[in-house]
C-alpha cells in the first residue's frame, strides 16, 4: 500500500475503522447521524467506505456538497442522485416530475431545474424524497459530506433564514420517513453556522434528532498496522519505526500517510530521528504542509470577539500544564491574569464547550481539561512563546 | 521533443518518475486515486518530468482502454471559474470524438449555470468507467483563477465522481493546498524536485551532447577541465537544469575570444527571462532582489532591512517568500543566516543594464566563475591589452579579496573553535561551508585534513584532488593525498604523491619521512633509508626519522647501523617509547639476549601502563633469531611468547613477516623445517597462533616446491593474499 496523503483511498485501504463503522451502522438503525472531527481525521474516508460497503437492503448515496451555494442547487443534486436509482422503475419520480411540470408549465427533463421553480425548492425536495421512499423497501441513507460548508455558503449569500429553512426541511423529512437517514459531515463545525443563526433568533433544535459522533484518531494497534503497511509499500525497513510514527502523530491516519511519504522522499538514511525531524519541521516551519497556524487563526475567524481572549487564555494555560486541569483550578489560574479578570464560571464553561466542539481540548475521566492532541499542544506552546 | 529523446536526457529523477507512473497506474486500475503536485522553481525540469510521465503512461497498453488523459496547456490563462475549467478539460481530452466536439460547442449556447451542469454531465459521460488523468501545470495560477468557489466545486467533483487522478506542478507550495481554510487543503501529495548536483549536471550534459551527436563535447566533459567548467555553471546557475542546457554549447570553448561574444549574446537572450521572473514579485520583494543583485556577497536580514529601509520583520517574511519562490537561498553559519540570490546568473543578467563606467561587472563575475585563479593568471599574462585584458585584471583583483565575504571570517572562527574543542564533526561541517563559499586550494586541504582525522579516507582523497585541480602545486594537498593512499594500502601511489609534494617543496621533511614509510611498505629498504636521510638533512632533530632509518637498516640485516640510528633517536627524545622498543628488538635480534630481554620487558611494561597497544612487531627479533643457533630457539621463542603475552599480535605478525627470510636461499630447507616444527610444538595449542602457523606451513611448502600451485590451495583466498604480501610475491592463480 502506497502512502497517499490527501488522495482518495479504496475502501479496503481505510484501515482501523471497522469498529467505528459497525457502531455507526448501529446508530443508523435508529437515527440519523452528525459526524464531526478535526479536518483530515478521515471522516470522508469513513463514509466513503460505508457507501462502498453498505449493509444488505440498504440504499446509500454519497455527495460532497461543498460546491453548492443555493437551496435549488442542493435540490438538483438530490434529484440527480435519486434519479440515478429510480430510473427504469415504473412510475418512478412521477410525483416530482408532475410537480415540476405544474410549477414551470413545461416538461422538465434531466435534473437541471429552471430558475422559475426556485422559490418552490422545499416542495420539490419533499416530493423527490417522497418518490424515492415510496419506491424503496429498505433503508435509504444520504451521506452528505461538507454539509456545514454548503450551509455556510448559503448563509453568506442568501441569509440565515434560507439556511434555517434547509435545516428544518431536512428535519421534517427525517421525521416523516421512518426509513430515511441522513449523515452530515463537515470540517467546520455545524455549531458555528447554527450559532450565527441563533443570534437572529431563528435557530431551533434543527439537528437534535441526530446522533452526534466524533471520528477520533485510530487505536494504537491500528495506527501501527497502517504505518507498517505504508512503510512496506514504500520499501522502508527500519526496526520499530511504525510504532514510532503512529505515536508521534497522535495516531492520526492522514499524518501517518504524510510522514511515510516524506520519509520515502528523503535522500538521507532513514532513522527514528528522521520522523522527529519531519514533525518538528511541520510544526515550526511557517511554510509547512500541516498549516498549524490555522489553529490560532480560526479562533479569530469563528469565535466572537469578546470570547477570543478567554479562548486563548484557556489554551495557553492548558498548553503549559503537564497534566489535566479541573474547572476550578483552570478558572483560578485564568482569573489572576489582568486581561481575564471578568471571566466567570459560566463564561468559562461556554468557552470550554466551544473549544471542545472544535477538538482543541478534551475532558479526562474526572472531568479535568486537557489538550485533545499532544501535537497541537506542542505547536501551541512554541508558537505562543510559552516555553 | 519525442519520448525517446526525453528519456535519453533524463537524469536524477528516475525514482520520482517511476513512482508517479506507479501511482497513476494504481489510480487507473483500482478505486484508489492519487493527486501529485510536483514542486520546483522555474527551469527545474517540471515540464520535462510531466512529459516523460505522460509518454510512459500513454505507452502502457493495458491502460489504454481504462484511461482518459487531459493535459492542460502550461499557460492556461483565463480559467476563472469551474465551468471554464471543465471546458478546458473537455477540450484537452485526447483524442476527442468529433461528436463530442459538437456537444462541447453546444454548451456555449446555455446559461453559465446550465452549461456547468451539462459540462459536468458530459465529462462524467465521456469518462464512463475509465479514470481521467488530469495533467495541469502551474496549479497555483489555476487555483487563483478558480477562487474559493471554483476550488470548492473542484473538490466536490473529485469526491463525487471518484474517477479523477491529478498530476500537477507548481513553483512552490501555495495557500490553496496548504491552508486548512481552503477546500483542497492536503489533497495533493507534494513531490519536491531537487537541484542538480555537479555530477548529475555532467551526466545531463553528456546525454544532451550524445543526443546532438557532439562526441567531442562528450569527451571534453569527462576531462578535469570539463568538470571544472560544469562547476562554474553550477555556481552561475544554482543547479537549474534549464541553464545547464543553455550552457551546454559553451563548455568546450577553450579560447577566451571564442567565449566572450557568445556569452554576451546569451546574456542578452536570458535577460528577458530573468526580467519576466521579476514580474512575479511584489515591489518590496523586487527591491530585496535588486539589493542582492548589487551586493557581491550574501547578506544578513539586518543588512538587507537597513539598506532597503524596511523593518527586519517584514524583510524576514519577504525573504521567506522569496525562498519559497526559488529566488534566494539561505545559509546558516553558526547563529547567522545569510541570504543570496539562488542563481548568480540572475545577478549578472539584471546587472547588465546598470553598467556605466565602461567595465562590465558581469564579465568580471563570469570570468571569476569560469576560470581558476591559475588560469586567470595565465590568460592575464597572455593577453596584454584591450577589453578582455582589463576585465581579466579586475577578475584577478577580486579573486584576491575573497576574505571580504563576511561568511568566510565566521567560518574560520568556527573552524578554529571546533578544532580547539576537538569537535571533529562540527569542524568538518564548517570547513565544508568554507569550501562551498570560497573553495580555495587551502580550504580543500583543510577539508582533507579533517576528513583524514575522521578516517573518511575516500572523501579526503576527493578533497585533495579538488585542491590540486585548483592549485596543482599545493604541496600539502599532495602530502595529504599520500597519507590517504597509505591508509588505503595503495603504497605505490602513496609514494608518488609524496614525491610530488617534495617536487613542489624540496625541504618538505615530513614528506620525505612518509615517503620512507611508503617505500618500506613496498619492501624498498635502501630507497627508504635515502628518504629518511633527506628528512634528517632538513630536520636533524627528527627522532622518528632516525628510528625508522634504524629499523630499515635492520630489515637489511645491518643491525649495527640500525642500533646507531636508534640510539640517536633516543638521544633526541629519551622518552620515545617506539625507539626504545626498536632498540630492545634489535638487541634481541643481535643475540644480545640478556641486555635485550631487560630492555623489552621495560618497554612492554611502559605500553601496558599506558594501556596502549605495542607499536612494533617482533620481526626484528625473529629475523635475527632465524640466523642464530637453532639449539637456542626453543628457549628463546618460549621467552618471547611469555614476554609478549599481553601483545601476542606483535609476535604473530613478526612470525608471518619473517617468512620472507625463511624462503630465502640463505636458510636451508632443514633449518626452515626445524623453525616450522619448533613454532608448531610451542604454539599449536594457542588460538591466536593458528593462522600464523598455517601461513608458516604453507611458506615452508612453497620453499620446498615453489612451482607447485597446489601449495596455495592449503589456504583460503584471504589467507593466500596475506602470505603472498609477506613473501613479496605476486599472486599465484591456482590451476584447475
Amino acid at each position: 500500500m502506497k502512502p497517499n496523503p490527501g488522495g482518495q483511498l479504496a475502501a479496503d485501504e481505510v484501515l482501523g475503522r471497522d469498529k467505528l463503522i459497525a457502531r455507526l451502522w448501529q446508530v443508523l438503525e435508529r437515527q440519523s447521524l452528525l459526524l464531526t472531527a478535526e479536518r483530515r481525521m478521515g471522516k470522508t474516508s469513513v463514509i466513503k467506505k460505508m457507501t462502498a460497503q453498505p449493509l444488505p437492503q440498504m440504499l446509500v448515496k454519497f455527495r460532497d456538497l461543498e460546491g453548492l451555494r443555493t437551496p435549488l442547487e442542493f435540490v438538483e443534486a438530490v434529484l440527480h442522485d435519486v434519479q440515478q436509482d429510480l430510473s427504469g422503475k415504473e412510475r418512478a419520480m412521477g410525483g416530482v416530475r408532475a410537480l415540476l411540470k405544474e410549477l414551470s408549465g413545461a416538461e422538465v427533463k434531466g435534473f437541471k431545474l429552471p430558475k422559475s421553480v426556485e422559490q418552490h425548492w422545499k416542495t420539490i425536495l419533499t416530493k423527490t424524497i417522497e418518490d424515492l421512499m415510496t419506491q424503496q423497501d429498505g433503508m435509504v441513507i444520504f451521506f452528505w459530506d461538507e454539509m456545514p460548508m454548503m450551509l455556510d455558503n448559503i448563509n453568506r449569500d442568501l441569509g440565515e433564514t434560507v439556511t434555517m429553512e434547509i435545516l428544518t426541511t431536512l428535519r421534517s423529512l427525517r421525521q416523516t420517513h421512518s426509513n430515511l437517514r441522513m449523515v452530515f459531515t463537515g470540517s467546520i463545525g455545524l455549531h458555528h453556522v447554527v450559532t450565527q443563526l441563533k443570534k437572529v433568533g431563528a435557530a431551533g433544535a434543527t439537528t437534535n434528532d441526530m446522533h452526534q459522533e466524533e471520528v477520533t484518531p485510530l487505536e494504537l494497534d491500528d495506527a501501527q498496522l497502517l504505518a507498517q503497511e505504508l512503510l512496506t509499500g514504500a520499501k522502508i525497513d527500519v526496526k520499530d519505526l511504525a510504532r514510532s510514527i503512529a505515536e508521534s502523530v497522535d495516531l492520526v491516519p492522514y499524518y501517518i500517510h504524510h510522514i511515510v511519504d516524506e520519509l520515502q522522499q528523503l535522500k538521507s538514511p532513514i532513522t527514528r530521528k528522521s520522523v522527529a525531524d519531519i514533525i518538528l519541521d511541520n510544526l515550526y516551519n511557517p511554510s509547512n504542509r500541516w498549516d498549524m497556524a490555522h489553529y490560532r487563526e480560526r479562533i479569530d475567524t469563528y469565535y466572537e470577539s469578546p470570547i477570543v481572549p478567554f479562548a486563548l487564555g484557556v489554551l495557553d494555560e492548558l498548553a503549559v500544564t503537564a497534566t489535566s486541569l479541573p474547572l476550578p483550578d483552570l478558572l483560578q489560574r485564568l482569573q489572576v491574569q489582568s486581561n481575564l479578570q471578568n471571566l466567570d464560571r459560566e463564561m468559562l464553561l461556554k468557552v470550554l464547550n466551544l473549544l471542545q466542539r472544535d477538538h482543541y481540548i478534551g475532558q479526562q475521566n474526572a472531568g479535568a481539561y486537557v489538550f485533545r492532541f499532544p501535537l497541537i499542544q506542542q505547536y501551541w506552546k512554541l508558537s505562543r512563546g510559552l516555553g | 521533443m519525442n519520448p525517446a529523446d526525453l528519456e535519453s536526457i533524463f537524469v536524477q529523477r528516475e525514482a520520482i518518475a517511476a513512482d508517479l507512473v506507479d501511482r497513476i497506474r494504481e489510480s487507473v486500475l483500482t478505486p484508489t486515486k492519487h493527486h501529485s503536485l510536483i514542486i520546483g522553481a522555474r527551469g527545474m525540469g517540471k515540464t520535462h518530468l510531466v512529459s516523460l510521465v505522460y509518454h510512459r503512461v500513454q505507452a502502457m497498453a493495458d491502460l489504454k482502454e481504462r484511461i482518459l488523459i487531459a493535459w492542460l496547456r502550461e499557460e492556461e490563462w483565463g480559467i476563472t471559474s469551474f465551468l471554464k475549467l471543465l471546458l478546458r478539460i473537455l477540450r484537452a481530452i485526447d483524442p476527442l470524438d468529433p461528436a463530442i466536439q459538437q456537444r462541447i460547442e453546444a454548451l456555449y449556447e446555455l446559461s453559465p449555470a446550465e452549461a456547468e451542469q451539462s459540462a459536468m454531465s458530459l465529462l462524467t459521460e465521456i469518462i464512463g468507467d475509465r479514470t481521467l488523468l488530469l495533467i495541469t501545470e502551474n496549479l497555483d495560477d489555476l487555483f487563483k483563477g478558480l477562487g474559493d468557489r471554483g476550488q470548492q466545486q473542484l473538490r466536490a467533483f473529485l469526491q463525487n465522481s471518484g474517477c479523477c487522478t491529478i498530476l500537477a506542478t507548481a513553483p512552490r507550495l501555495f495557500n490553496g493546498v496548504q491552508s486548512r481554510n481552503k477546500p483542497l487543503y492536503g489533497f495533493f501529495r507534494p513531490v519536491r524536485l531537487q537541484e542538480l548536483t555537479a555530477a548529475e549536471a555532467v551526466q545531463l550534459l553528456i546525454r544532451i551532447a550524445s543526443l546532438r551527436e557532439q562526441t567531442e563535447l562528450v569527451d571534453f566533459l569527462k576531462t578535469p577541465m570539463g568538470k571544472a567548467r560544469v562547476q562554474a555553471v553550477e555556481h552561475l546557475a544554482g543547479g537549474n537544469p534549464r541553464i545547464y542546457v543553455i550552457f551546454a554549447e559553451f563548455l568546450s570553448r577553450e579560447s577566451l575570444e571564442e567565449l566572450v561574444q557568445p556569452f554576451m549574446a546569451l546574456l542578452d537572450a536570458l535577460t528577458p527571462y530573468y526580467q519576466s521572473r521579476m514580474q512575479y514579485l511584489s515591489s518590496q520583494q523586487r527591491e530585496i532582489v535588486e539589493f542582492l543583485c548589487d551586493r557581491k556577497y550574501p547578506a544578513t536580514v539586518k543588512d538587507i532591512a537597513q539598506r532597503c529601509f524596511i523593518t527586519s520583520q517584514t524583510t524576514s517574511s519577504q525573504l521567506k517568500e522569496l525562498k519559497e519562490k526559488g529566488y534566494v537561498n539561505v545559509e546558516s553559519i553558526g547563529r547567522e543566516s545569510f541570504y543570496a540570490l539562488k542563481e548568480p546568473l540572475m545577478r549578472i543578467c539584471l546587472g547588465m543594464k546598470k553598467e556605466r563606467d565602461g567595465t562590465l561587472k558581469f564579465m568580471v563575475d563570469f570570468l571569476r566563475a569560469w576560470y581558476s585563479k591559475d588560469e586567470l593568471d595565465m590568460l592575464h599574462q597572455r593577453i596584454s591589452d584591450g577589453f578582455v585584458h582589463k576585465h581579466l585584471e579586475l577578475a584577478l583583483q577580486e579573486s584576491n579579496i575573497n576574505e571580504k565575504d563576511p561568511r568566510v571570517a565566521i567560518c574560520l572562527d568556527l573552524i578554529k573553535s571546533c578544532y580547539d574543542l576537538g569537535l571533529l564533526d562540527d569542524e568538518l561541517q564548517y570547513i565544508q561551508k568554507l569550501t562551498t563559499i570560497r573553495g580555495t586550494g587551502e580550504d580543500w586541504v583543510k577539508q582533507a585534513s579533517c576528513q583524514l582525522r575522521l578516517e573518511q579516507l575516500k572523501e579526503a582523497l576527493i578533497s585533495c584532488d579538488n585542491a590540486l585541480a585548483i592549485e596543482i602545486g599545493n604541496c600539502n594537498a599532495w602530502y595529504l593525498r599520500g597519507c590517504c593512499l597509505g591508509m588505503l594500502n595503495r603504497y605505490k601511489e602513496e609514494a608518488t604523491s609524496y614525491i610530488q609534494a617534495i617536487f613542489y617543496q624540496p625541504d618538505f621533511y615530513n614528506a620525505y619521512y612518509n615517503l620512507g614509510i611508503a617505500l618500506v611498505s613496498l619492501g624498498h629498504y635502501e630507497e627508504a633509508i635515502s628518504s629518511y636521510d633527506m628528512a634528517i638533512r632538513f630536520k636533524p632533530d627528527f627522532p622518528q626519522a632516525w628510528n625508522n632509518r634504524g629499523t630499515a637498516f635492520a630489515r637489511l640485516d645491518h643491525y649495527e647501523d640500525a642500533l646507531t640510528c636508534i640510539e640517536k633517536a633516543i638521544k633526541i627524545d629519551p622518552n620515545y617509547v617506539d625507539a626504545l622498543g626498536s632498540q630492545a628488538e634489535i638487541l634481541l635480534g643481535m643475540n644480545r639476549w640478556n641486555e635485550g630481554s631487560e630492555a623489552i620487558k621495560n618497554v612492554l611494561n611502559l605500553f601496558q601502563k599506558t594501556n596502549k597497544s605495542y607499536s612494533g612487531d617482533a620481526y626484528l627479533i625473529l629475523n635475527g633469531l632465524l640466523s642464530q643457533d637453532s639449539s637456542q630457539w626453543q628457549s628463546r621463542i618460549t621467552d618471547l611468547i611469555n614476554w609478549f603475552d599481553p601483545f601476542p599480535t606483535a609476535v604473530t605478525n613478526g612470525l608471518v613477516s619473517a617468512c620472507k627470510k625463511l624462503i630465502s636461499p640463505l636458510i636451508s630447507d632443514t633449518t626452515a623445517t626445524l623453525w616450522h616444527d619448533t613454532w608448531h610444538e610451542l604454539t599449536h595449542q594457542l588460538p591466536e597462533y593458528q593462522l600464523p602457523l598455517r601461513l608458516l606451513t604453507t611458506a615452508l611448502h612453497y620453499k620446498q616446491k615453489p612451482d607447485d600451485p597446489r601449495v596455495w590451495m592449503e589456504l583460503s583466498i584471504e589467507e593466500r593474499k596475506i602470505l603472498q604480501q609477506a613473501l613479496g610475491i605476486d599472486s599465484v592463480a591456482p590451476r584447475d
